[in-house]
């Protein structure tokens, strides 16, 4: 198992708060098909919850197909990265 | 625990909702943690139809209504499907429904074509939207409060002339809004009004707009969502009624026992005095709304007296207050006594002080009271003056409600004649009451519900009704809704009272009975009982049951039933159901110093 890193630990939190899961549940697996509240309402919250806690802005085309935790996260470090 | 749920740090999800600055995602998780930490709270049901997605609205009313110490119990609608939403929520038992209005639901893209759709197109969407809001309308009456939105525009721009002509197609648009919104039960909402306070580009996210149909951000919801609860006082669940003022640095600058009357600043051309005189001038308003002005002062009275009587700028006068506590008493013995006086509780109460060491007194003192602080800066308080009147947000109120100071005045001048009256019977006497008993008065069923949202005291079920709730009881053979208007010397004090009746024979049931409390202390409530009895025996009655539900509030009607003439017979969870057989018993008289008639 991997360590999580500070972007993980944020990165749950964030789901964890919009999704209502416990962040400690949150693995690479997560994905809307395994999280009974995370539907398509939830996603848009989501998308603007993470926008607002990384102060990164999600590319629209992208933002419809993040449909799993390795997928924010990885488009989430692009953003940060770019963004410097 | 792990490194990621170490990130998660403990809030308190009350404080977290007060932030408005708070993120979106601790808004999410303070309202789950805050509804299940406070599962208690009382229910409010609204029910939300939209044009537009507006799941972010929903949650808003639950954060809004967990700070107003309520719990927002939501039902989303179908997209733009209002008619059906409405009855939809009415069998579901919804007591505040919010139709959200949206251009672009009555013509796409309505603000860039609203220039060049013309006038037959414009005309016709109209009368399309008349219609819609016509049957919107008759569905009010299953509510308590039915909100609709007004139009509202999204991508306002500076006086190009499109924009000017959507603009002017939305003034157009609103004024049908406005029409409908006259039927009872119906109140606006200003929708643009909350993104402009929020700011329109904060307001509106056009991304989410456009991609999810979206287009108010979780800010903008917030602030419609603040207006609703606002709008409903969470839920009618309390109700403000009168407004105590501190005098020097509240209602003036200076100080008048220092400055002198002459010395005080009130100038209307001159800073500081013309902010000051500004705010009297919505007190004024306020006062014609039916606000009760009132004064806790630590001043010499004569002093006080001379400003309100003589100085040439004062907007406030003496006939606008209805009680003045000035003296060098503490302002927490004063608030006591003007709520006793005008028989009030304290969380009606309002206080206005720019000084923060009274406020805090009377916070330790008396922390039902909401307090508003003058802002420290002159300038500051015309605006923040807002805040003070959406305290006394109120839904369109008819009968007598308006002239509420002078009924409030008669009845301080009552007391005071009680005081002096030596014994109560011999007060009474004085009095000359009447109660005229009305049975199925159409007229009167706004007032009617009104009255049941409000009384909290003296209300033995404390059941709420909706206006439809009321008509409907009174259009069912079986159910009689009866009227207690009261008069005396001193003033007319209007329909005060409410009894709720279902004759299922043998057996005559008290839904509801309830009575305003600025006509208690004088027996009104032993009137009504001879004229219910003759109800119940008309329609093959021979037992008249009657329950009293005990809340924080009634307490003192819990020894009313046996005054009546009832026995216990037994206890439920809720309460105590009492019973009297019509046929050996006869039930309470009206006393002798009132008269009751009745119009049936």
């Amino acid at each position: 198992m991997t360590t999580d890193t500070d972007l993980d630990r944020r990165l749950k939190s964030t789901l964890s708060d919009v999704l209502g899961i416990a962040a400690g549940d949150i693995t690479d697996e997560t994905s809307p098909d395994n999280v009974a509240t995370w539907d398509s309402l939830a996603h848009m919250n989501l998308i603007i919850a993470v926008e607002e806690a990384f102060g990164v802005t999600i590319p629209d085309d992208e933002a419809v197909d993040l449909t799993s935790y390795p997928l924010l996260r990885l488009t989430v470090a692009e953003q940060l990265a770019t963004g410097h | 625990m792990s490194a990621a749920e170490s990130a998660h740090l403990p809030i308190d999800p009350l404080a977290a909702l007060a932030d408005p600055e708070a993120p979106l995602a601790t808004v999410l998780r303070a309202v789950r943690e805050a509804e299940a930490q406070h599962a208690d709270l009382p229910v409010v049901r609204f029910g939300l139809s939209a044009s537009v997605v507006t799941d972010l609205l929903a949650t808003m009313l639950q954060r809004r209504s967990l700070l107003a110490a309520t719990r927002a119990d939501v039902t989303q609608g179908a997209l733009g499907a209002h008619l059906e939403n409405l009855d939809a929520f009415a069998a579901a038992g919804v007591r505040h429904a919010c139709v959200v209005l949206s251009l672009d639901a009555v013509m796409p893209a309505f603000e860039e074509r609203a220039a060049t759709a013309g006038e037959p197109l414009m005309a016709a969407v109209e009368q399309r939207v008349r219609q819609e809001l016509a049957l919107i309308a008759e569905r009010a009456p299953a509510f308590a409060t039915l909100h609709l939105g007004l139009f509202h525009r999204l991508t306002p721009q500076v006086c190009t002339a499109t924009s000017e002509a959507a603009d002017r197609a939305v003034a157009r648009l609103n004024a049908v809004v406005v029409e409908a919104a006259s039927a009872p039960g119906v109140q606006t909402l200003d929708v643009a009004a909350a993104l402009a306070a929020v700011g329109i580009d904060r307001a509106v996210d056009n991304r989410v707009r456009f991609r999810f149909g979206a287009p108010y951000s979780a800010r903008a919801c917030d602030e419609i969502a603040r207006r609703v609860v606002g709008a409903t006082r969470a839920g009618g669940t309390y109700l403000r009624k009168a407004l105590v003022l501190d005098c020097d640095g509240t209602l003036w600058g200076g100080i008048v026992g220092e400055d002198g009357p002459e010395g005080i600043r009130l100038d209307p051309n001159q800073y500081p005095g013309s902010t000051f005189w500004s705010v009297q001038h919505q007190l004024v308003a306020l006062q014609q709304q039916g606000v009760l002005l009132c004064l806790a002062s630590k001043n010499n009275p004569e002093d006080v007296a001379e400003v309100f009587a003589n100085h040439p700028a004062m907007v406030l006068r003496p006939e606008h207050l209805i009680l003045s506590e000035v003296g060098w008493h503490e302002k927490g013995e004063s608030i006591e006594r003007i709520a006793a006086t005008l028989g009030i509780g304290l969380d009606s109460v309002v206080f206005v002080d720019d000084s923060p060491y009274e406020l805090e007194a009377v916070r330790a003192r008396l922390p039902d009271v909401t307090l508003v602080r003058v802002p420290a800066e002159a300038w500051a308080w015309p605006s923040a003056f807002g805040a003070v009147a959406e305290l006394f947000t109120t839904g369109r109120s008819q009968d007598a409600d308006a002239d509420k100071t002078s009924q409030y005045r008669a009845l301080a001048a009552a007391k005071s004649a009680e005081a002096g009256a030596g014994d109560r019977a011999t007060f009474l006497a004085t009095l000359e009451l009447r109660v005229r008993l009305g049975v199925d008065v159409a007229e009167q069923v706004e007032r009617i519900s009104e009255l049941t949202q409000k009384s909290n005291q003296f209300n033995l079920t404390t059941r709420r009704y909706g206006v439809g709730e009321i008509a409907h009881a009174m259009a069912d053979p079986n159910r009689r809704v009866v009227s207690l208007s009261v008069s005396d010397r001193f003033a007319d004090h209007g329909l005060t009272g409410v009894i709720v009746l279902r004759l299922d024979a043998p057996v005559c049931t008290v839904e509801a009975f309830l009575l305003s409390c600025r006509v208690l202390g004088r027996d009104v409530e032993m009137a009504p009982w001879q004229v219910v009895c003759a109800l119940a025996r008309d329609a093959g009655c021979s037992t008249i049951r009657a329950t009293f539900r005990p809340t924080r509030k009634n307490a003192q009607v819990a020894p009313f039933w046996p005054a009546v003439g009832l026995v216990p017979i037994g206890d439920e969870a809720d309460g105590t159901t009492f019973e009297a057989d019509l046929s050996t018993t006869a039930l309470c008289p009206p006393p002798h110093h009132l008269e009751a008639l009745c119009d049936h």
